[in-house]
């Protein structure tokens, strides 16, 4: 019971550690991370691996994005660009990678989808999650314009209805949504990852947080060690198919994890 | 498999009761994203001049897409959160360009890159007036001693530690925060850098933030190709020779006013685009 409301309250504790505490802020987002999934989702897998190699006592709390942003003194989850703009880190630890995909449905959109050139967006309904947007007045010079939800399950039952052409969505969780709201439609949803979408997800350790650029090298070690183990491999395996693993996984992240160390020099 | 799509759908069930909006770990969609087969100029994320988060991306931003569109160069800004990301597309990846300023690349690696100067940026040197309500002199190399200066990555500094001040280095933004809670005495900005993160980030902090008497030194913020691309060399001519025309004109003074108006910022954004007609 303690448990479940423990649950309940988007909080997740690791027990018996005689090593540092570290709190993290992460944002629900599953099956990366969601206060409902095993471990918190697979990332959550991958903090409880690693706090465990490193001795480190590490507790997940779920709040919206916005508030994640907004606190500039706490430890965040997530893809750095989200919070870099307005807070300084002491070290920066990606642990895993994402991708963006477009998803289409074959009855109505028989064509691969993800190689259309940027310019025939205007012909299309595009349907992405409101937030998701960056540099929207590129797109509207360009005449193109974007049906925005707040929904993940709304763009996933227009796309199927017609009423989109395409949605863009992150891999993982387009490709739930649609064995969740479709289980036997699946192999009627195309999905194409889209080249250079690759994102990376990452522990970042606030500046006031004690010892933290030794802390990061801790975690940076204890990363390295459940890769070498294979604990890491084991939780990627619940989350991808060997077909849906993108091939260059391994040399994203090594590379996400040169180009962020600059946080700590 | 049996056993991963069986997870996956519980996974799903849980996820589906779950409130979707803007996630942490979710898509940032960018022209970027669509363009696989262009050329990228990468460039560190720079307010209000090259940002995502202002219209157009930014007067810098502006003034380099509409170049690029101009001479015909198939191109994409892309920005990042960190230096090291534009030297490693640069310099191990072979970007076709890069942008930015306070570079610092060695004599070696110069030899591979044309610089191009898009727009100067005057700075000026801010401290927080709560903490010195009757103003701070800075015009003096004694007043220095002891104090705390924020200064950006790649920027000359030897001055300042020659003085006996201690030099910190951030982000403005982060740099802002720290004279505010007092761990930084004063920090070297472009204005127009200060009043736009103030607005963003902390409003009721406006007109807090003071500039002194003090100037720094004229920077220049520089487009830079690189000549192990491809197209480096060509494209680094024809970019020159649109930007040119964009200044003569009137296209660059018109970007600026678009984006500072005819405040003294825009004036000082754009005073030393004269300089390399």
């Amino acid at each position: 019971m303690f448990i479940i409301s423990l649950s309940l309250m988007g909080l997740f504790s690791l027990p018996a550690f005689s090593g540092p505490v570290l709190k993290l802020d992460a944002n629900e987002s599953a099956p990366f991370w969601s206060a409902s999934l095993p471990g918190n989702g697979m990332c959550g897998e991958i903090v409880q691996a690693m706090s465990k190699a490193a001795d480190v006592e590490a507790s997940i709390s779920f709040k919206p994005l916005k508030r994640m942003i907004e606190n500039d003194a706490n430890n965040d989850l997530g893809n750095p660009a989200f919070f870099m703009k307005n807070q300084e880190f002491s070290a920066v630890i990606p642990i895993a990678v994402y991708h963006v995909s477009i998803f289409y449905y074959l009855p109505n959109q028989p064509h691969d989808s993800s190689a259309m050139p940027l310019e025939h967006l205007k012909n299309h309904k595009v349907g992405l999650l409101k937030g998701t947007l960056v540099d929207r007045s590129s797109f509207e010079q360009l005449g193109i314009q974007f049906e925005e939800s707040y929904s993940h399950q709304s763009m996933f039952k227009k796309l199927r209805k017609g009423r989109l052409d395409m949605v863009i969505e992150v891999d993982l969780i387009g490709q739930q949504i649609i064995r969740n709201l479709f289980p036997d439609e699946v192999e009627q949803f195309g999905v194409a990852v889209m080249p250079r979408s690759d994102a990376p997800i990452a522990v970042l350790l606030a500046e006031n947080q004690p010892d933290s650029i030794a802390l990061g090298k801790r975690l940076r070690d204890a990363l390295q060690q459940v890769r070498d183990n294979g604990e890491y491999q084991r939780i990627l395996d619940k989350y991808y198919s060997s077909e849906t693993l993108p091939k260059n996984y391994f040399n994203q992240l090594d590379r996400f994890s040169y180009l962020y160390a600059e946080a700590e020099e | 498999m049996q056993r991963f799509a069986e997870f996956i759908f519980a996974a799903a069930a849980l996820a589906i009761l779950l409130p979707g909006s803007a996630q942490a770990t979710g898509p940032r969609v960018t022209t970027a994203l669509f363009s696989p087969d262009k050329n990228e100029v990468h460039a560190v994320d720079f307010p209000p001049f090259v940002t995502e988060e202002v219209v157009d991306g930014g007067p810098i931003s502006e003034i380099v897409r509409i170049a690029l569109k101009r001479a015909k160069l198939d191109a994409v800004i892309t920005t990042h959160p960190l230096k090291r990301m534009v030297r490693y597309y640069l310099l191990q990846e072979d970007a076709l360009a890069v942008m930015g300023w306070h570079f610092q690349f060695s004599k070696e690696q110069r030899k591979q890159l044309i610089f191009v100067p898009i727009s100067g940026l005057s700075e000026k040197f801010f401290y927080y007036k709560p903490a010195y309500p009757n103003g701070l002199n800075l015009n003096e190399a004694g007043n220095l001693k002891g104090k705390h200066y924020g200064a950006h990555k790649g920027e000359e500094k030897s001055y300042f530690a020659k003085a006996g001040a201690e030099v910190h280095f951030g982000r403005t933004i982060t740099m802002l925060k720290k004279l505010r809670q007092g761990d930084l005495d004063f920090i070297c900005a472009p204005p127009q850098s200060v009043e736009w993160l103030v607005d963003r980030y902390m409003p009721e902090e406006k007109g807090r933030f003071i500039s002194t008497e003090a100037h720094a030194e004229h920077q220049v913020y520089f487009i830079v190709f690189n000549r192990k691309h491809p197209s480096g060399e060509v494209a680094a001519e024809k970019f020159k020779q649109a930007l040119s025309a964009m200044v003569s004109d009137g296209t660059s003074a018109a970007i600026s006013k678009k984006h500072f108006g005819d405040s003294d910022n825009g004036k000082m954004f754009l005073r030393r685009l004269e300089t390399f007609k």
